[in-house]
Parts: C-alpha cells; structure tokens; sequence
C-alpha cells in the first residue's frame, strides 16, 4: 500500500518523541508506532534515526530510561518524559504552533 | 551540566556496560518486531528476515547512536590512536624508514629556522625594544655612520629630553687579568652614561653607570660586567663589586653586574665588560674610525670632533615625530660649518644634502645577520625541498600499504562505517608518524643549529656567542611544519585507500586489486622525488664548484710559505718612540730563525679583517666625478714586504732605505690603482695627497687579494713604514716547512719580547682559508642535503619497483613458462626505473636553472646554468635509477615460474 511520505523536518523528530512519550513511557519500537498513529501514517520513523535520537535525548536529560517486561513478557527498554523533559515539550510544542501559524498566514496571504 | 559529566564518565569509563545495554536494547527491539509479525500470521522465518529488514543492520544504527553520545568525539579519538599507534608497532621497518626521514627533514627545518630566529627575528633582552633606533646618515654618497663624543653630545642637546639618546663605541678584544692570572682576551665595549637606561637594562648586582662616570677623561676607572661573563668567570661571586679587573693594563674596579641575558647590542659579540667612553685614552682603546684632516688619534678621542667613531641609539616611540626633528636641527650647523671648507659647489651641495634618519633597532646589530642572510635563506628553501622529498617518500609507503590494507577498508566500510570515518582513521596514523618525527626533530634542532652557529662563526668550543635555543616561535614553526607534513603525506593514501568498489575488493584476491589511480599517483611522486633531488644535487654541485673556485683563486701572494703573527705592542706597554727599534728587533730575530728567508713588519695583517682606507684623495692629472669617492686603501710595511709575501713589483722600484728618512712621500701602489686613476699613462713620478699631492709614487706591484679570498683587489696604496704607525704584524718568509717556524716565532718573542702579546700566529694559507668559512659552510651542507634526498629518492624508486615486480610475479612466472629471456624482463625492469627518472628529470632540469638563478649571488665564477655541474647531476641521478632499479630488476629475472604458478 503506496503512502504519502513527508520529510521530516529538522527538529520535527525530536518534538514527535517528546509527544509520543506525553501520555505513557513505551519502548522504542512503541514511539515509533505511536508516531505513525499520531500522524495518521504520515510519518515512518527509521530506526537508524530513531535510536539515535532517544539516546540523544536522554543525554540532554528529558527522557529517563528503565528495563522492564513488554505486553508479551519480553524485556524491553522503557522510555519516560522527565520533569525538563515535559517543559521542553511544552516549549517546543508553542514554538512549533507559532511556527506553523506564521506559515499557513503567509500561504493563504 | 553535573548530569552530562556523569554520562560522560559513564560513556567513557564503563564503555562495555554502555555497549552491552545498547545490544540488548537492539537484540530486543528486533524480538518485538518478530512478535509483531508472527501475531499479523507470518512464517517464523518470513517474520525474522522483515524484522532484520526493518532494521537495515544492527551495526550502523548502533553506530549511529554511539556517535551522539557524550564523549563519542574522545572516544574515537583515543580508539584511532590506539589503533594506529598498534599498527605502527606492527610495521616496526616502515615506521621507522617514515620517522627517520621525515625527522630529519622537520629537524633540518627546525635548526634553520632556530638560526633564523635568533639572527632576525628575536629581539633584544631589553624593555620594549621596539621603541629603540639607530640613528643613521642618510646621503646621497656612501658616508662613515659614526659620530664624534662632541657631536654626539650636541645631538643630545638639542633633544627634549636627554636622557633618551646614548652612544657606544665597537665591541673589541682587550686583554684582561683576573687577581694576578693570566691575561685572558675580553670583549669590552666603552658607552656613554646613559647608556643602560636608554636600552632599559637593570643591574642585576651592583649599579650601572652614571653621570659621574663620565664627568671628565679618565675620572672614573670602573666596568660593569655582563651577567654571563660574572658566572662564566668569576662564579657568580656576591661580592663581585669592588673587584678589580686589569683592562690593557689599566685597573678598573666592578660597579656591577647588568641583568641575566643582556650582552650588548653586537649579536655575535658578547660584551664581557661596559666601560665609560671617557676611560678610550686610558685603555688605549682602538677601534676603526674615520678621521678629519685635524684629527689626533693619539690624544685622547673624546673631545675629538674630527674622530668620528660611535654609534648612537635613541629610545622613542615616534621615529619620525619630534625627536628626529630635533636630531636634524642639532646636526644641521655641524653640516654647513664642514660644508665652508669645501671649495667645489656641486661637492658642497652634496655634503650639505645629509639628514639624519632612524632605523629600527629591536634586533640589534649585527655582521652576521648582514652576511648570512642570504645564505641562510637559500638553506631553508633547500631544507624544505628536503622536507618534500621525505614527504613524497613517506606518501609512497604508506600508499603501497594502503594497497595492501584494501580489503580491510572494504570490509570496515561494508560493516558501517562512512568513509569519512576511516579516513578520519587513516589520518590519524599519519599525524602520529607526524608527530614522532617533529620529536626527532626537535631533538636534532638544537644539535644541528649549535653546531650550524659554531661553523658559521668559526667558535669549536666555549660559550656560543648567542643562543639558538629552542624557544616558542621554534616550537610553533615545528608544530606548524609537522602539521602540513603529516597532512601532506597522509590526505592523498587515505583518500587512495577508502576509494573502493566494495564488492570488486571483497571478491578480489590479493593479486589483482584494482590497480588505476594508485599506480599513477605513486609513479608522480617519485617523478617528484627525482625532480627535487636534482634540484638540491645541482645547487649541491654549483656552491661546491664555487668553493673550488674560491680555493683556486690566484691571490696573488705566497700562500704557502708565509708565516703571519699578529702583535700588539700598544697592549704590551710600548711608548711611541719604542716602536722604531721594536720593529727592527723582531725581524732582526725572525731572519735569525732557521728556515725563515725574509721578514717584515706591517701595519696590516693579510686576510686579517684589518682594513685602513683614506678617501677625498686629490691625483694630479684625474678628474674626478662628482660625487666619486676618490679612495686608496693603504698599509704601512716594512723594506723587505713585497719579497716576503710574495707580492710582485712590475713597474717602478722596491723602498730603500733613503725612504725611511723621508717616509711619508713615497708611496707603491698596486695595478687597480694605476688602472683606475693612471689609465693610459705611467704612473711612476706622478704624486698625488689628501690636500695637495705631496706623495711620489715609485712602484707598481701586481694586485693581490688582501683582504678576503673573494674579494677582488681595490685601489691600493703601500707607504713605509713610520714611527706613528702601529704594526700589527710580523710577516715571515720560510725556506722550509712553515710549520716549524710558527712554533718557532713564537717562542723567540716571548723569549726576546716577553712583554710584546702575539696573538694569533698562522701560515697564510690557513688564514686565507678562514674566509672562505661561510663558503665551506653552505658546500658541505647542501651537499649533505643533495645527498640525502639522493638517499630518499633511492628508496622511493626502490620502493615503488620492487612492489610493481611483485604484483606482477604471475605474470612473469607465466612470461617464463610461455619462453620469455631472463634478460628481457631484467631490462624492462631497468627501463622503468629509468624512465621515472628521466620523467623526474625532465621536470627537474628547468625547476634546478629556475631556483639556481635565485642563489647566483652566492656562486663565485660559476654560471647558475653551469652545464657541466647540470650534466653531472643527471648522471648522479640516472645512477641512482639504474641502482634502484637493479635489485627488483634482479628478482624479476629470477622469478620461479613454478612456485609463481603455484601461488595462483
């Protein structure tokens, strides 16, 4: 089934995560399926970009790790949003909405 | 930011407990991904291969999150030297080949510029040395550029602030006795008062020198002695002031001792001792001057207007503000008052036309740095050609196992790594080998620049006369070198050994790696190699042509059978009218000696750096230009001279004892004097004189060289010897062996003339050799430079041959079995070899006729285009191919078909 790919744009990534983590921790094959059922498909995340980024990420200190078993007893690594974690979703999350307004302006103008 | 320094720690320190996590987390991810597509009703196997596929390899993801991970960049730096520094090991014959030639090299450069360094660019050990100047006669016409103690003292005069302007005399040797011992030689330099504050040095013990000094002539009988000279001799003594030194037979107490590290403003000449210029009568200092007609250089030169013989220093920010302006107002009256005497308008014009300019004097003086700068310029462009050459060499071997480490590329490359990351590798190794060769280097600097310093100077032993030390421009200027070296020699291999079809490589056996650009590069760089060895083996071959030239020179004097000793009866307490009677014992008991056929005296040693000139001479019968210096370098010599030192007399007739009563109105002169004034007519009768022509000459001599080996004769003039005249040396004739009356002479002296000082005592040729120091100097160097890019470029061409052999080892093998002749494939092998070498000659040949052109000033009768020394080197060269080539010729011939086979 053909889908329709938008490029991920710089930073996008690392906002989508923040999002995905917002309600539950998830592993990361979670965040990535949560990422495509937020975008309704819209975006596919790579794991080639993907790992990089949660370990990214948790280096800045907004995401906290920790093993545990999955939905099939398997063990997995878990990911939470932490204290900064969340605030830096909030900011990104007002920035990216000023962004976007400004955009759809200056389209429709 | 405490958070991200427990990750880095973390990160770095339990790297396998990290790693282990990130593979469970992989190895997990994969096992959800499987279970998804078991759950969808896949084939467990199916499930498995998708799960793989989504993923797209472990590895480069794995990769990809090490590289954002705190201290990722720390990480790969110390994994790539680790393993550079392991495979250096492992290649101990290459390591050691690239470091050693490469060291060389950056440690030839280093000690060049180190001498560099310390001749041009170091400053003086004083405060802002940038603020002080030289003051300087600008004219027109070449004019002396030293003051009078009078002059000098208007000149500060008319300054606004005095105390901003000094003046010192040269620096000479004196004889010095320390508590009673020995007399010793010292450098002593005589200074005004202000001298040390102008220059901004302290003491360090004691005082410096004060007005006072120099209230009156001879008032103030004290030294201030150099910080080196105080530890060198007197064992850094506390109670150093109040000592006595004995100067020239004169007693001078110590005031003090000026600040570590300051020795005068004379580079290659250390001052020992700093005396008031009003102690010059005293000492019976004596240095070069020039004189006015009313000068009495036996009188005391300090109220003196007609001696002129000091340098002057000013300390001032602005050299060209105010104070210049107040110089140039100062010096202004002195000009018009000279200018009154003279008669001819167009003379006078030019002798008003004089301004007194400043010239930076940070660096301070020196002969040295005059003389050598040329050379030594001509020596770092030939050390870094050299550097090239090692450069070449290097990126030679390191493409060849770059060749051979292909596969191993490929596979890393197939595993994940980008190619900038190997590269990144690759790199790293060539800065360590960079790196162990400016260790070497900077080891080998101070060696090769002492030793460079001592040649050039001609010092074997004892304290240099200034320090090539290793200081931080050094270090920089061997960083910075090391730097591009090692990104010379290693960018080009590692881009080469990264550039692989992947699969070819992989698939490839050892024997037929692709072979296309490596070959071709490699080949240019020893075409390259060839090419600069020649250009450093035909300079080698030009400055050592030169040097036999130098050699052979016809000096027109008896070289081998005169015996010079220098004496000094002013040093040893002679009275003016004891000289007569002195002069006429010491040739009395030279000819007395065995062996010795003639003796003489003279005012003038021969090659002695000892040069006396007048000029303004008036000629009867030439006319001069205006502005033409009319000048007569002259020497005061004994009856028997000419026939001593072997100078022949052409025209004319030898001094007779009937000269000796009238001494000062004859005169012999040499054929570049007759040549220049008395073109065309004999010049014997004809007179000639300073106001009037009151000299008669009677002789003409054939021109020598007495001055240096290079120099060409001058106009010269030789008078009688006179009562006023101080000789300087004893010249001897031998029958014999020479060597046996040096010995002799000197122990007659102190026999009969215990008093008299005879310092040096040498046969002639020794001297004159002694100026040909600096050409010695840059022949054996660039010879040695010549020969080791020889050197380099042998092994490149070895290198390069005997790995294209073994490459074709099959081949050959194959070429045997199938009929071919061993010497056939013996002479392809040479035919190679030679032709990268006439590839590297043809490129050479124009570059060496281009960059010798560059060194002609240096050369003495040789064309820079010499096509002798230019055929000689491409001879060398093309022996140095067929050398190179005929080991690898060798085990091409001797190839095994069988075991070549086999190998297949």
């Amino acid at each position: 089934m053909p889908r329709q790919r938008a490029t991920l744009l710089q930073g996008t990534l690392d906002l989508l995560i923040l999002k995905a983590l917002a309600t539950e921790e998830r592993h990361g094959l979670g965040v990535s399926r949560r990422i495509e059922q937020m975008t309704h498909g819209a975006f596919t995340v790579q794991p080639g970009s993907l790992f990089p980024a949660l370990h990214r990420l948790e280096e800045a200190g907004w995401l906290s790790s920790r093993w545990d078993a999955s939905e099939n007893n398997r063990r997995a690594k878990y990911y939470a949003l932490t204290r900064t974690g969340r605030k830096q979703l909030g900011e990104e999350t007002a920035q990216w909405q000023r962004i976007a307004l400004a955009m759809s302006r200056a389209l429709d103008a | 930011m405490f958070g991200r320094l427990t990750r880095l720690w973390r990160n770095l320190v339990h790297r396998d407990r990290v790693e282990r996590e990130l593979d469970d987390e992989m190895r997990a991810i994969e096992a959800l991904l499987v279970d998804e597509h078991r759950q969808a009703g896949m084939p467990a196997a199916e499930a498995v291969r998708r799960a793989r596929l989504a993923l797209a390899g472990v590895e480069p993801v794995k990769e990809r999150v090490r590289d954002v991970r705190a201290g990722a960049e720390i990480e790969t730096v110390t994994n790539d030297v680790r393993y550079a520094v392991r495979l250096l090991a492992a290649n101990p014959g290459f390591t050691l080949v690239a470091v050693l030639s490469l060291g060389l090299g950056i440690g030839a450069n280093s000690a060049m510029f180190a001498v560099a360094n310390a001749l041009v660019w170091r400053a003086l050990p004083v405060t802002s040395p940038e603020e002080l100047h030289l003051v300087r006669i600008d004219s027109r016409l070449p004019v002396p550029q030293r003051f009078s103690a009078p002059l000098v003292d208007d000149l500060r005069r008319g300054l606004p602030d005095p105390h901003v302007l000094a003046a010192m005399s040269r620096v000479t040797r004196a004889r010095l006795r320390l508590d009673g011992g020995e007399p010793e030689a010292a450098a002593v330099q005589l200074v005004s008062a202000d001298y040390f504050q102008v220059f901004g040095v302290s003491a360090s013990t004691g005082r410096l020198l004060t007005p006072d000094d120099a209230s009156a002539i001879g008032a103030a009988p004290v030294a201030v002695i150099s910080h080196a000279f105080w530890r060198r001799r007197l064992a850094s003594q506390p109670d150093v002031v109040g000592r006595e030194l004995v100067v020239n037979g004169v007693r001078l107490t110590v005031v003090g001792v000026a600040a570590e590290g300051f020795a005068g403003a004379w580079l290659e000449s250390p001052v020992d001792a700093w005396v008031p210029t009003t102690m010059q009568a005293d000492l019976h200092y004596a240095q070069n001057f020039s004189a006015a007609a009313d000068a009495e250089p036996d009188r005391p030169w300090t109220p003196q207007a007609g001696i002129q013989w000091l340098d002057v220093v000013i300390r001032t920010a602005a050299p060209a503000g105010r104070e210049a302006a107040a110089l140039n107002a100062a010096f202004r009256p002195h000009l018009l008052e000279a200018a009154t005497r003279i008669e001819d308008e167009t003379e006078r014009r030019l002798a008003i036309d004089r301004r007194l300019a400043l010239q930076p004097f940070a660096h301070g003086a020196s002969n040295l740095r005059e003389r050598f700068r040329a050379p030594m310029f001509v020596l770092m462009a030939m050390t870094l050609v050299l550097l090239s050459i090692a450069c070449a060499n290097t990126a030679n071997l390191l493409l060849a196992r770059a060749t051979s480490r292909q596969r191993e590329m490929a596979m890393r490359l197939s595993l994940g790594a980008s190619r900038g990351r190997v590269v990144r590798q690759l790199l790293t190794e060539s800065l360590i080998l960079g790196t162990l060769a400016a260790a070497l280097g900077l080891v080998l600097a101070p060696i090769a620049s002492e030793l460079l310093v001592r040649m050039t100077v001609g010092v074997q032993s004892g304290p240099l006369p200034f320090s090539v030390a290793v200081d931080w421009r050094v270090l920089v200027y061997t960083a910075l070198v090391s730097l591009a070296t090692s990104a010379l020699f290693g960018v080009a291999p590692a881009w080469h050994a990264t550039d692989v079809a992947l699969a070819d490589a992989l698939r490839a056996s050892a024997r037929n790696i692709p072979r296309g650009g490596r070959g071709r590069l490699s080949r240019a760089l020893v075409v390259l190699q060839v090419a600069l060895s020649l250009l450093l083996v035909v300079a080698a071959g030009l400055f050592l042509r030169s040097l036999q030239n130098l050699q052979a020179a016809p000096l027109g004097l008896e070289t081998t059978h005169v015996v010079s000793a220098s004496i000094n009866p002013v040093l040893g307490g002679y009275q003016p009218e004891e000289w007569m009677p002195l002069y006429e014992r010491l040739v009395d008991a030279a000819e007395q000696l065995p062996g010795v056929r003639s003796a003489s005296i003279a005012m003038c040693g021969l090659m002695a750096n000892c040069r006396s000139s007048v000029g303004g001479l008036t000629i009867s019968g030439y006319q001069s230009q205006p502005g033409e210096e009319v000048m007569l370098q002259e020497n005061y010599v004994g009856p028997k001279y000419f026939d001593t030192v072997g100078m022949t007399l052409v025209e004319g007739r030898r001094f007779t004892e009937r000269d000796r009563t009238h001494p000062e109105s004859v005169a012999i002169i040499n054929e570049a004097a007759a040549r220049r004034y008395f073109a065309n007519r004999s010049p014997i009768g004809q007179r000639y004189g300073e106001d009037r022509p009151t000299v008669e000459i009677v002789g003409v001599v054939r021109d020598a060289r007495v001055n240096t080996v290079r120099e060409a004769a001058v106009p010269m003039a030789f008078y009688p010897i006179e009562p006023a005249i101080v000789a300087g040396t004893l010249e001897l004739r031998t029958s014999g062996d020479p060597r046996a009356v040096v010995a002799a002479i000197r122990k007659t002296i102190s026999q009969t003339e215990p008093r008299l000082p005879v310092d040096r005592v040498s046969i002639l040729a020794d001297q004159a050799d002694t100026t040909l120091r600096q050409d010695r100097l840059i022949a054996r160097l660039t010879a040695l430079l010549g020969g080791m890019a020889l050197a380099l470029a042998c092994l490149g061409l070895y290198g390069i041959l005997s790995y294209r052999v073994r490459q074709r080892t099959a081949e050959l093998g194959i070429r045997f079995a199938l009929g071919a002749s061993r010497p056939a494939v013996l002479l392809a092998v040479v035919r190679e070899s030679l032709g990268l070498v006439l590839a590297g000659l043809a490129l050479g040949v124009p570059l060496a006729l281009g960059a010798s052109r560059l060194a002609s000033a240096l050369l003495y009768e040789v064309s820079p285009a010499h096509p002798w020394t230019l055929a000689s080197a491409v001879i060398v060269l093309l022996t140095v191919g067929a050398v190179a080539g005929a080991a690898p010729a060798w085990r091409a011939a001797h190839v095994d078909p069988m075991t070549a086979l086999r190998n297949e």
